[in-house]
């Protein structure tokens, strides 16, 4: 139970808000006649189903998969969770991206016989590095993937990510043949040369904003992802601003503050003290807010706050893969956010890939912990804890980041309840009368749903 | 059918093929699985003797195989082994039922 303000008490068990008024007596009979959400307390048994340290690898039908060609990058991000150097470079060869396809299109074909549907096969090249850091592989790698799947009548649904480093026939590759792009630019060239550098480009603004530019007089589907180190948060006005004034209002973006693992760390554990005083929430909703106010709907999300609720987080039950990802160095995981900290399901060898029957499974250790750890805090219906990958990566380095993510986390939902306990919609977030049971039906018990009517449990 | 003097009969099953693969699924027990280019061959040849009426022997198989892959004399002994190993394997995930 959550105090919200002097008024109303949070039930995260049964998502519904009462006066803090009423008897205990009333209470009691509101917690009889409202059950508890199934999946929050069947979520224990499940957890403890399973062993982490053997996990039954269950690799089943599919249609989505992964795959990250190299770890090599064009850039040296200040922030670089990956922390890539010369030293350290592994790619694939088009012979592993062949003997993978291959198995992932025989599971694909497998969910049309299950399901008996003929959804798109979705395969996203991204992580490591730079995607397009080797251009031939990444180039045959596309070609290889849709002559595939076109010789077997599978329906392809190609994505990626890459930094928009890109000179202008790789752009129009790249607008051909891909369905989806996430573009990673820090908002504003300022922001972009400080954090975003190499010594091959320590002005990288220029070309990535004519990428940007290319993508959207082709209207292609993409997303801008700027990373903002914390004390860059104060700056997210002037980005809003620049994005719109330089784009126009259609650009798609997403920001996120720095995670602290990688090469962040030199930095964060440097400024950590400083956090305190860097409030990525109050920054966040104020700037959607200015943003609104000037500009009118322009589309600006975080994934630092989730707008469902969460059974588990995605990787929680890992080795329950939906999406695997073949690694450069030729593993198969099952979260392309855990390479370092990855829960490895397969592997290519010589016969072809390998799908092991049982793996050691660190994501699923972690989703463990935070259930005892969080399971009453008023974010966990939305976080659940937060991805175990993040954590994982960040576990051998506790900076102050860590806690405070998590205090932003909770922050923003008590600001989302104040809100919609006034009345108001906020963030796809409103509260409705429970008017539905007679015996409490004068009590003012609200349940909190989604605006949108998707009060699906993902 | 008879495989080898025994009698049997296939499992019904869906099945669609990736260059030469098979990917089979059971949807009355839901299950699935999915063979490589060998075992697909071999399977493919066992259903076809089965639609035709035709009995089939490991020896008829590894025949079709050396015919198929152009694989010489000497290394009929160690075909003929893998071919058994496959089809106990059908036995045993239920893809081939004694009768």
């Amino acid at each position: 139970m959550h105090k919200i303000d002097t008024d109303f008490i949070y039930d995260s068990q049964r998502l519904i808000f009462y006066k803090q008024s009423l008897a205990a007596d009333d209470v009691s009979k509101i917690e009889t006649l409202i059950p508890i959400n199934d999946l929050f307390d069947s979520l224990k048994e499940r957890l403890e189903a399973e062993d982490p340290v053997s996990s039954t690898v269950r690799l089943s039908a599919l249609t989505q998969a992964g795959i990250c060609l190299t770890n090599g990058c064009n850039l040296r991000c200040t922030y670089c969770g990956d922390n890539i150097t010369n030293e350290n470079l592994v790619s694939l060869t088009l012979d592993d991206v062949a003997v993978y396809l291959k198995e992932i299109m025989k599971r694909w074909l497998l969910n049309k016989l299950v399901t008996r549907k003929e959804e798109p096969l979705e395969i996203t090249i991204s992580g490591g590095g730079e995607p397009t850091y080797n251009w031939n592989l990444f180039q045959e790698t596309v070609l290889l993937i849709e002559k595939k799947c076109a010789d077997n009548h599978i329906p392809l649904s190609l994505r990626m990510t890459t930094n928009g480093i890109l000179i202008p026939y790789q752009r129009e590759f790249i607008m051909n043949h891909f369905s989806y792009v996430m573009l990673s630019y820090d908002g504003m060239p300022e922001l972009q040369n400080k954090n975003r550098i190499s010594s091959e480009y320590p002005i990288s603004s220029n070309i990535v904003e004519d990428t940007i530019r290319y993508f959207l007089a082709h209207n292609l589907d993409f997303t801008v992802r700027t990373t903002l180190w914390q004390d860059d948060c104060i700056r997210l006005k002037d980005i809003i601003d620049y994005m719109v004034s330089t784009f126009g209002p259609r650009i798609k973006w997403t920001v996120l503050p720095v995670l602290p693992t990688g090469r962040a760390l030199n930095r964060i554990d440097r400024k950590s003290d400083e956090l305190k005083n860097q409030d990525f929430v109050e920054y966040y909703i104020e700037a959607l807010e200015y943003s609104k106010e000037k500009y009118g709907d322009i589309s600006i999300g975080t994934p630092m706050f989730s707008d469902h609720l969460i059974a588990l987080f995605c990787s929680g039950l890992s080795c329950n893969c939906a999406c695997p990802w073949l690694l450069p160095n030729r593993d198969i995981i099952t979260c392309i956010d855990a390479p370092n900290t990855k829960t490895v399901i397969g592997t290519i060898n010589d016969t072809g890939v390998e799908i092991f029957k049982k793996c050691v499974d660190p994501l699923l250790t972690q989703s463990i912990i935070k259930y005892s750890e969080c399971r009453d805090c008023i974010a966990y219906r939305f976080c659940k804890g937060g991805c175990p990958a993040k954590h994982l990566m960040t576990v051998e380095h506790e900076t102050a980041l860590s806690n405070w993510e998590c205090s932003m986390i909770e922050k923003y939902w008590m600001y989302v309840f104040r809100k919609i306990l006034k009345g108001e919609e906020c963030f796809g977030w409103k509260v409705e009368p429970i008017n539905t049971i007679e015996e409490i039906s004068g009590y003012g018990v609200l349940k909190l749903v989604r605006i949108d009517g998707d009060n699906d449990v993902y | 059918m008879f495989i080898n003097n025994v009698e049997s009969r296939v499992k019904k099953l869906v099945t669609e093929s990736i260059d030469g693969e098979l990917v089979l699924f059971n949807a009355e027990e839901n299950q699935s699985i999915m063979l490589n280019r060998s075992a697909s061959i071999i399977w493919e040849y066992i259903s076809g003797a089965e639609a035709s009426g035709k009995s089939v022997s490991t020896d008829d198989i590894v025949s079709m195989l050396c015919s198929l892959y152009s694989i010489p004399s000497d290394q009929r002994q160690r075909l003929y082994n893998d071919v058994i190993q496959v089809i106990n394997g059908f036995y045993d995930s239920g893809l081939l039922i004694r009768i």
